[in-house]
C-alpha cells in the first residue's frame, strides 16, 4: 500500500510538469497549422485564386479502345473507328458570344440555331467537364470548323474510338451490341473503371465478354488556355487496350445462311458435332447494331425495341418452340432402349388413332399402313409414335431421355438471357398447371407437341449428340480471348456435358432412319440432299396458337456427312407450312456450301470413306 | 436535486465550444452536399443526417455523465475486448468501400468499430496505466501498454486504414509520458520505432498506402487520382484568401473540383468560403478545446482520469494535424475523418463522447453521484 501510495504521488508530483510540456506541445502544432494556413492563403493568395478562377487544371478521360471480335479465321466482324465529336466546355464560351457561336456552328453542321443554343447554355452538369454537341460529323464540317477555331472558343473536336460493327447486322445476334451505361449501371460501376458517358455492352458476345473487350481507360490532365484547347499537357496514363475476342462462327458460312433467310423469319444454327463449335448462328428478322453507337433517331431505336417482330431477340437461344416431329428420334430411343421395342416391331397406321374416345391424326390423312420404326421415321409417321407411347413407354422414360439430351435446361452457351425451356412431366405439370398428367398428353409428347418447349440451340446440340454417337456438347461460341499483347488470356475448352449410353442397335436404326428421310424416294426430307455429300436429317411442321389462330413453323434438323458427321444444323422457318418443302431446301444449300468451302476437310473425309 | 447538482457542476465553457464546433460543422456540411441535395431534390441531404447524428450523440453524452468515467473506469477492459471483437467481425462481414473493408451493416445503420477503438484505446491505456503506477520505472510498463495499443492498431491498419492507425501512436506515447516513464525509456522506443519504419514500409504497408506517401512528396506522380485531390484541395483553400469567398459561394467546392468534400476534405470548404478568418476561428476553437481537456486533466481527482483526458486531448490534437495538414499539402491523403466537422455517424460518436468524458471527469472532481 505504501509503495502504491508513494508511486502515486510521484505520478502526481510530475504530471503537472509533463501536461504543461503537453500544452506547449499542442499550442506549437496549432501556431505551425496556423502559419501554414497564412503562407497558403495571404502569401499565395493570389497565386490560387488566379488557378481556381480559370481552374485550368482538367482531367480528361482517354477510353480505352474496346477490343475487336473475330471470326473463328481472323475476319474482324466488329472493330472501332475513330468519330469525330464536336464538344463544349460551356464555361469557355464568353456569355456574350453564345448567340453567334450558336449561328456559326448552325450553319455549318446544319442543325438549327436553337437547339445548339439550348446545349451550350445548360447549367447544372460538371462543370468544366466537355459536353458533346453533335457526334461524329464528316470531314467537311470538321476542316470547317477547324479552318475557324479562333471563332469556336470552348468548342473542340475530340476525336473518339466508336463502336463499328463492319458487316452491319451480320451476325447480329450473336455480337449483340453496346450502349451508354444507364443510371443504375452507372451508379454500379463507377468505382470500377467506367466513367459517365461510357459504353457498356449490353447483350451477346459485346456483353458475355465485357470484362475482356473493355481495356482499361487512361487519365490525362492538361492545362488548357483559355478557349478550351489543350494548352499543357501535366499527366497521361495510357490506356491499355482491350482484348480481342475470336468467336467459333464462320464469318462466310454465316454470310451465306443470313443471304438464305433474308426474307424469312426464324433461326438457323450450324454446330461443329465434334467439338460443339457454333460455325453460325442466325436470327431473323436481323437488326443493324451499329445504331446503337451511331448518333441514330430515337425513334428508330425505340422502333427496335416496341417491334412485334422482336428484332432484338435471338430466336436460337431466346424463343421457345414445340419440337415437333424433330423428336420423333429421342422418343425412338427411348422406346429401343427402355421399352424394348426392335426394328421387327410394326404398327399399322390407317391414318388416325385412337384412344379413350379421343382421335389423333397422322399427317398424312390416307394413312403409312404397317410401318416399323425406320419407315415411321422416314415418312414421320406419328400413329407409330402413338402406340409407341401408348404401349410402350410412359412420360417417365421420355422425361428421362429428354433430360439426358438436354432439354428443360440452358445449353450453357456464353450468350446472355438463354431460355431452358420445357421438358414437361407429371411433377412438373402438376406444379405448374396443377392439374394431373393424362394419358393423351404423353401422345401429344410422343410427335414433340404438347408441352415440350426448347430452343433452337437445344435442338441442333440434341442432334449432334446423335450424330456423334451420343455426346452432348455444351455450344461453343467464344474459342479464346487475346490480349493486345498476343498472349491468350482465356481459352474455352470442349466440354461435353453429358456422355449418352445408347446401343450399336439403336443408333444404327436411328441414323438409319435419319438417313432415309433425305435419301430415300418417299423420304420426307428428300429436298435437303445434296449431289455428293450423303445428308440425314428429319423434317418437322410445328402447330402454335389457338385452333381459331393456327401458326406453322417448319423445322429441319440434321447432320452431314452421314457416315462421317462433321456438322449438325437446324433450321427454323417461321410461318412455313412443312419442313420438308420450306426448310429442308435451305439445309440442302447449307450443307452444299459448307463443304464447298472447306475442301480440305472434304478430302480427308473422302480418303476416310474409302 | 441530483440532477439540479449536475447542472450547475458541468463545464459550460467546453460545452459551448464543441457545440460551436459542431454547428459550423453542420453548415459546412450542407455547403459542401449542396450540389448533391439539388441534384438529389432534397432526398440526400446530409447536414440533415448529421444533425441526427448529433442527436444521437447527445442521448451519449447525457448516458455517460449520468453513468459517471469512475464506473467506466471497471468496464475499460470489456470495452476495449468488445472493440477488438467487433475489428474483427469487420473482417468477416464488414462492407467495403474505397478499396478499405472499414464498415459493419447493423440493420439501417453503418458502424465503423475503427472510430470507437481511439476511445476504448485511451479508457484501456488509463485503466491499465493509473493501475500499475508504481511500476513506472520498468520497461514492462511500457512494453505491456505498447501491446495494448498495438492490437487494435494492427487491425485497423489492416483494414487498410493508415490514417486511423496513426492516431494511435501519439496517444500512446503522450498517455506513457504522462504517465511518468523515465524519458530514457521513451526515447528508446522512439529509436526502435525508427528503425521500425522500413520494416513497416515494406512488410505492412500495401501498396495503395505506399503509393499515397509516395504522391506526398511529388502530387505530379498521379495527377488524375490522388495527385488531383491533393492539387484542388490546395486551391480551395489558398484562393479562399482572408475573407473568403462566403458560405455556398466557393468555386472549387460547388463545381466539383474537390473531392470528398463533406468527409473527409470539410476543412477545404471551410477554407475556401471562410477563407484565412474562418480557419483561423475553427482552428482556435479546437485549440480551447484541448487547452481545456489538459486543464481537466490537472484538475482531475483520480489518476485516471487524468490520463484520460490527456489521452481525448491527444487524440483531437492528432485528428486535427493529420486531416487539416493533409487539406494543404503538409500531411499525405490518409482518409481520416475531421472529429467534429467531417460528416459522419461513427466519428461524430466518438466525438461527443469523448467530450462527455471530459465533462463527466470535470464534474465529479468535485460533485460525486
Amino acid at each position: 500500500m505504501v509503495r502504491i501510495r508513494r508511486a502515486e504521488e510521484h505520478f502526481i508530483g510530475q504530471f503537472e510538469g509533463r501536461i504543461q510540456f503537453l500544452a506547449i506541445a499542442i499550442i506549437c502544432c496549432f501556431f505551425f497549422l496556423w502559419f501554414s494556413f497564412w503562407k497558403v492563403q495571404i502569401l499565395r493568395g493570389d497565386w490560387f485564386v488566379e488557378l481556381a478562377r480559370n481552374n485550368r487544371v482538367r482531367k480528361i478521360i482517354i477510353p480505352a479502345p474496346r477490343g475487336t471480335i473475330y471470326d473463328r479465321k481472323g475476319v474482324i466482324l466488329a472493330d472501332n473507328r475513330p468519330s469525330f465529336d464536336v464538344e463544349v466546355v460551356i464555361e469557355d464560351i464568353p456569355k456574350n458570344k453564345k448567340k453567334d457561336i450558336a449561328h456559326d456552328l448552325a450553319s455549318i453542321l446544319e442543325l438549327s440555331e436553337e437547339d445548339i443554343l439550348k446545349k451550350i447554355q445548360i447549367s447544372g452538369r460538371v462543370p468544366y467537364v466537355p459536353e458533346k454537341i453533335v457526334r461524329d460529323i464528316d470531314m467537311n464540317q470538321l476542316t470547317m470548323i477547324m479552318e475557324r477555331r479562333e471563332d469556336f472558343p470552348g468548342i473542340s473536336i475530340q476525336p473518339t474510338p466508336v463502336r463499328d460493327y463492319r458487316f452491319g447486322s451480320h451476325a447480329s445476334h450473336v455480337l449483340g451490341y453496346i450502349g451508354k451505361l444507364s443510371r443504375d449501371e452507372y451508379q454500379r460501376l463507377k468505382d470500377k473503371d467506367y466513367f459517365i458517358q461510357d459504353y457498356i455492352g449490353k447483350m451477346g458476345i459485346e456483353r458475355e465478354t465485357e470484362r475482356f473487350l473493355k481495356g482499361e481507360h487512361g487519365g490525362m490532365q492538361v492545362q488548357v488556355d483559355n478557349r478550351g484547347y489543350t494548352d499543357d499537357i501535366l499527366g497521361v496514363k495510357e490506356p491499355v487496350p482491350g482484348s480481342n475476342v475470336y468467336l467459333t462462327i464462320d464469318h462466310h458460312l454465316q454470310l451465306f445462311v443470313e443471304s438464305l433467310m433474308m426474307d424469312k423469319t426464324g433461326a438457323v444454327v450450324v454446330m461443329d458435332v465434334r467439338n460443339g463449335d457454333i460455325l453460325a448462328m442466325a436470327s431473323f428478322p436481323e437488326y443493324d447494331p451499329n445504331v446503337f453507337v451511331r448518333p441514330t433517331a430515337s425513334r428508330i431505336i425505340r422502333e427496335l425495341f416496341q417491334s412485334k417482330h422482336k428484332f432484338l431477340i435471338n430466336k436460337a437461344i431466346r424463343e421457345l418452340y414445340p419440337a415437333g416431329s424433330t423428336f420423333k428420334m429421342l422418343v425412338a430411343m427411348c422406346a429401343m432402349e427402355s421399352g424394348g421395342l426392335t426394328v421387327a416391331d410394326k404398327y399399322y397406321c390407317n391414318g388416325a388413332f385412337e384412344m379413350g374416345g379421343f382421335t389423333w391424326k397422322c399427317w398424312y390423312r390416307g394413312g403409312h399402313g404397317s410401318v416399323n420404326v425406320i419407315e415411321a421415321l422416314r415418312y414421320s409417321c406419328n400413329v407409330f409414335f402413338y402406340n409407341l407411347a401408348q404401349k410402350m413407354i410412359g412420360v417417365h422414360q421420355i422425361h428421362e431421355w429428354a433430360d439426358k439430351f438436354g432439354f428443360g435446361k440452358k445449353t450453357g452457351i456464353l450468350l446472355d438471357s438463354e431460355l431452358a425451356g420445357v421438358n414437361p412431366s407429371k411433377k412438373w405439370k402438376k406444379e405448374h398447371l396443377n392439374l394431373p398428367w393424362y394419358p393423351g398428353d404423353t401422345i401429344n409428347l410422343s410427335i414433340g407437341q404438347g408441352f415440350l418447349l426448347v430452343t433452337p440451340l437445344q435442338l441442333v446440340s440434341y442432334i449432334a449428340a446423335i450424330a456423334n454417337g451420343g455426346e452432348l456438347m455444351q455450344p461453343r461460341l467464344v474459342d479464346r480471348v487475346v490480349s493486345n499483347t498476343g498472349e491468350v488470356i482465356q481459352s474455352y475448352p470442349r466440354v461435353v456435358r453429358n456422355e449418352i449410353t445408347i446401343s450399336d442397335n439403336t443408333y444404327q436404326v436411328v441414323t438409319e432412319g435419319m438417313r432415309e428421310v433425305v435419301q430415300h424416294e418417299y423420304g420426307t426430307g428428300k429436298k435437303a440432299a445434296v449431289e455428293g455429300i450423303p445428308v440425314s436429317g428429319k423434317t418437322g411442321t410445328i402447330q402454335m396458337g389457338t385452333p381459331q389462330n393456327r401458326i406453322h413453323h417448319a423445322w429441319f434438323s440434321g447432320f452431314a456427312p452421314s457416315d462421317d458427321p462433321e456438322i449438325a444444323f437446324i433450321i427454323l422457318v417461321e410461318h412455313g407450312t412443312s419442313g420438308g418443302t420450306y426448310a429442308a431446301p435451305i439445309a440442302s444449300k447449307i450443307v452444299e456450301f459448307y463443304f464447298k468451302n472447306n475442301p480440305q476437310v472434304m478430302s480427308q473425309h473422302e480418303k476416310g470413306s474409302e | 436535486m441530483k440532477k439540479l447538482g449536475l447542472i450547475s457542476h458541468m463545464n459550460y465553457p467546453l460545452l459551448i465550444l464543441t457545440s460551436l464546433l459542431i454547428a459550423v460543422g453542420v453548415f459546412f456540411i450542407y455547403s459542401a452536399s449542396y450540389q448533391i441535395t439539388l441534384e438529389t431534390n432534397a432526398q440526400v441531404n446530409y447536414s440533415a443526417k448529421q444533425l441526427v447524428w448529433t442527436l444521437i450523440g447527445f442521448m451519449c453524452f447525457i448516458a455517460i455523465i449520468l453513468y459517471g468515467y469512475d464506473r467506466i473506469m471497471k468496464l475499460s477492459y470489456m470495452l476495449y475486448i468488445a472493440n477488438i471483437l467487433l475489428l474483427l467481425l469487420v473482417f468477416a462481414i464488414g462492407s467495403t468501400r474505397y478499396g478499405s473493408q472499414r464498415w459493419i451493416h447493423i440493420g439501417g445503420l453503418v458502424l465503423q468499430p475503427s472510430e470507437f477503438a481511439k476511445i476504448t484505446i485511451i479508457l484501456a491505456l488509463a485503466r491499465y496505466l493509473s493501475g500499475n503506477l508504481q511500476n513506472y520505472r520498468s520497461v514492462s510498463f511500457l512494453a505491456k501498454a505498447m501491446i495494448l495499443t498495438f492490437f487494435p492498431m494492427i487491425l485497423i491498419l489492416r483494414q487498410p486504414d493508415l490514417g486511423t492507425s496513426l492516431v494511435f501512436i501519439p496517444i500512446f506515447f503522450a498517455m506513457v509520458f504522462v504517465a511518468g516513464t523515465p524519458i530514457k525509456h521513451l526515447l528508446w522506443f522512439v529509436g526502435a520505432g525508427l528503425t521500425a519504419i522500413p520494416c513497416f514500409w515494406f512488410f505492412i504497408l500495401k501498396d495503395y498506402q505506399k503509393n499515397r506517401v509516395r504522391v506526398f512528396w511529388d502530387p505530379n506522380l498521379d495527377p488524375t487520382g490522388l495527385g488531383y485531390q491533393a492539387i484542388q484541395s490546395k486551391i480551395a483553400i489558398g484562393s479562399g484568401g482572408f475573407w473568403g469567398k462566403g458560405w455556398l459561394n466557393g468555386t472549387q467546392n460547388q463545381l466539383n473540383f474537390l473531392p470528398k468534400r463533406y468527409t473527409d476534405f470539410i476543412f477545404s470548404v471551410i477554407g475556401e468560403e471562410w477563407g484565412f478568418l474562418g480557419v483561423s476561428f475553427v482552428l482556435l476553437l479546437y485549440l480551447l478545446i484541448m487547452i481545456l481537456a489538459i486543464y481537466i486533466a490537472s484538475k482531475s481527482k483520480d489518476s485516471y482520469g487524468k490520463l484520460v483526458a490527456c489521452g481525448i486531448a491527444v487524440m483531437i490534437l492528432s485528428h486535427v494535424i493529420i486531416n487539416v495538414g493533409m487539406t494543404i499539402g503538409i500531411m499525405p491523403i490518409t482518409g481520416l475523418p475531421l472529429l467534429f466537422l467531417s460528416y459522419g455517424g461513427s466519428s461524430m460518436l466518438t466525438a461527443i463522447i469523448s467530450i462527455a468524458l471530459l465533462e463527466s471527469i470535470w464534474i465529479k472532481r468535485r460533485y460525486d453521484y
